[in-house]
């Protein structure tokens, strides 16, 4: 845009940073099946418009209403969209030939792309680590219930301030660069590798966090004991934790993984799990009366670890 | 001139990776540290029953959670059951507590993603209602857990009522571009629907506590004792829902290795090595995969098949 000094028409710096702040907070405001978020489109641009059609009625009915089209992207990465249509809008008032079908297919062609990406970097792998390692700061203790000892609230705290610096930093840097580089600084994105690097290694932070996580929280203890000649076989210790240690806890990760890479509903899976919970720890073994046996050694799952076995007798 | 450049280059990038090593080792443990200064007095504030003005505030911060008004950022920050439980524990009084219950509801939402406009489950009112519940009634987390797995996929009718509703809303704007009202638009993208989010997150969630809380808790307090022991097992397997769901995005390629050993690094050292140094050690693995990778990196990042990631509730 080398151009805009020539531009009789101009957007202030203030219209872009009004613009970006509506995207940043009513993104969401109105999301509805029927067009997702196009009604946040249009308000994110009504700055804009304003500043651009505000003496021409039906200029701005034309823009109110080619912008409420619809519309969905990741909210952060994607408002590169919305500065490179500020940009074009600019254009296009200034008597530029920039088309009403050139700004659509701007939006609906970077759309999809930057939803990906931006779904992937902050939903998929961002969220997710900085989740597992704030919640590592709880002193959350899967061997104990968590009933003992107190929480640490500071990793929550940790995690809500550099989500929102990200969010609104990230919102900030791709609104206005998307205004000052045109479309082409999406093209550039996708062009330099530089997501692909992100992607990769973030992959890889998040795999060593994975496991750690799943260790430190999936627990799935056999209390079953098996007892013949006179010897009694603990499954959990004798048997398992031999084989392996933290072998159930991770075949039932994997397990989870690959139904829900064959395309199990969460949903189903979810059901399942409690089914056979409870299944699991109904205390067919125990003495009678049944509900108030304890699970020790009376039902095939344990919960949690650490369960002492009453005297044999 | 060019030699000293590269000279300069060449020494100053292993300190910078130090030093940025080094600042993220103590930035993410600014939270364990800020933990050990405030903690001076720990005191055992047991509610055993919910009055209007939590149940109230509880309300109000699950509307919050889906709203706009933090930066737009709420569905990345207080939407997440471990915030949420940071939050409801300092209308109970006690955020330490309240945040490990977020905790351990969040492993199951740890692979939550919203892809075009589709949710599985609510993480938000598992998170503010099952952290309400739970602290009010002194449960343990892997029963808080379990609670917590159903009432999130409640909210999923929250979900389907906002997302459908909200398409009335766009057919009023589009009746306000017709009239070229930017004010029109503004209204039909803030002020309705978040008069109606309102209506259908704080509203039932005030009423379901204030009323309901208290039954809720004296019915699990009166369940037998398997029973408890079922919700317990079944706590301490749903977190790998959440985390094989995340495992969908990252669990591929040359960065399967490092799950297993992130995950063995904690079984063998018995928590010894916590979360956030493998955290870092995986970080520091990362930027060497990624090196090593070279120019292949993008090779690695096409998938075979893409992930679905609209469950499709």
């Amino acid at each position: 845009m080398s151009d805009n000094l020539e531009l009789e028409k101009r957007l202030t710096r203030q219209d872009v940073i009004k613009g970006w702040l509506y995207w940043t907070f009513f993104s969401h405001s109105n999301y509805n099946y029927e067009r997702l978020q196009a009604t946040a489109f249009a308000h994110s641009m009504i700055p804009a418009i304003k500043r651009l059609y505000g003496d021409d009625p039906e200029e701005t009915k034309a823009a109110l209403k080619r912008h409420l089209i619809f519309f969905n992207t990741a909210p952060d990465i994607g408002s590169v969209i919305h500065g490179a249509v500020y940009a074009m809008e600019e254009q296009r008032a200034n008597g530029r030939p920039v088309t009403e079908d050139a700004i659509n297919s701007t939006k609906v062609g970077l759309m999809g792309p930057l939803a990906g990406i931006g779904d992937t970097i902050t939903q998929g792998i961002l969220v997710p680590i900085l989740l597992a390692v704030a919640i590592g700061l709880t002193g959350l203790d899967a061997a104990t219930g968590g009933v003992s000892g107190s929480g640490n609230p500071w990793g929550a705290i940790m995690f809500i301030v550099f989500m929102l610096i990200w969010h609104v930093g990230v919102h900030y840097v791709a609104f206005t660069q998307g205004y000052k580089q045109g479309r082409s600084l999406a093209t550039s994105l996708f062009k330099s590798g530089l997501l692909d690097k992100v992607v990769v290694g973030a992959s890889v932070l998040g795999n060593m966090v994975l496991g750690a996580l799943s260790a430190s929280f999936v627990v799935v203890y056999v209390g079953l004991r098996i007892e013949a000649e006179g010897t009694t076989l603990a499954l959990q210790t004798d048997v398992f934790d031999k084989l392996l240690p933290g072998l159930l806890p991770l075949v039932t990760v994997l397990l989870c993984w690959w139904l829900l890479q064959r395309g199990m509903h969460p949903i189903t899976l979810l059901v399942i799990i409690i089914v056979v919970s409870f299944i699991g720890a109904y205390p067919f073994f125990g003495p009678e009366p049944m509900w108030v046996t304890d699970a020790c050694g009376s039902s095939i799952f344990q919960p949690y670890a650490a369960c002492t076995y009453p005297a044999a007798g | 001139m060019i030699n000293r450049a590269l000279a300069k280059r060449e020494i100053s990038n292993p300190v910078r990776i130090a030093l940025l090593v080094m600042t993220v080792i103590i930035a993410i443990n600014i939270p364990n540290i800020a933990h050990g200064l405030t903690v001076v007095q720990e005191t055992e504030a047991q509610p055993t029953q919910i009055n209007l003005f939590q149940a109230a505030l509880v309300g109000i911060l699950y509307y919050l959670a889906s709203s706009p008004w933090l930066f737009g950022s709420s569905f990345y920050t207080i939407y997440r059951p471990l915030a949420a439980g940071l939050l409801v524990g300092f209308v109970f009084g006690d955020p330490g507590q309240g945040a490990l219950i977020g905790a351990a509801i969040n492993l199951v939402y740890l692979g939550f993603i919203s892809a075009g406009g589709q949710i599985p489950g609510d993480p938000a009112l598992a998170g503010y209602v099952g952290t309400a519940l739970a602290l009010a009634g002194g449960l343990d987390y892997g029963t808080a857990l379990t609670l917590a797995a159903p009432i999130g996929l409640l909210g999923t009718i929250v979900w389907n009522a906002r997302m459908t509703v909200d398409s009335v809303f766009v057919h009023m704007a589009d009746k306000a571009a017709d009239e070229g009202s930017t004010r029109g638009v503004i209204l039909a993208n803030v002020l309705y629907p978040q008069i109606w989010l309102f209506l259908i997150t704080a509203v039932p969630v005030t009423i379901a506590l204030w009323l309901g809380g208290g039954f809720i808790i004296d019915l699990i307090n009166g369940f037998p004792v398997w029973v408890l022991h079922a919700m317990a097992i079944s706590g301490g397997i749903l977190p790998a829902i959440g985390i094989a769901l995340n495992m969908r995005f990252i669990f591929r390629g040359s960065a399967i290795p490092y799950f297993f050993i992130g995950y063995f690094v904690f079984v063998t050292s018995a928590g010894a090595v916590p979360l956030t140094v493998i955290a870092v050690i995986g970080g520091a693995l990362a930027v060497l995969h990624v090196t090593l990778l070279g120019d292949r990196v993008s090779s690695v990042t096409k998938p075979e098949k893409a992930p679905k990631t609209s469950e499709g509730a």
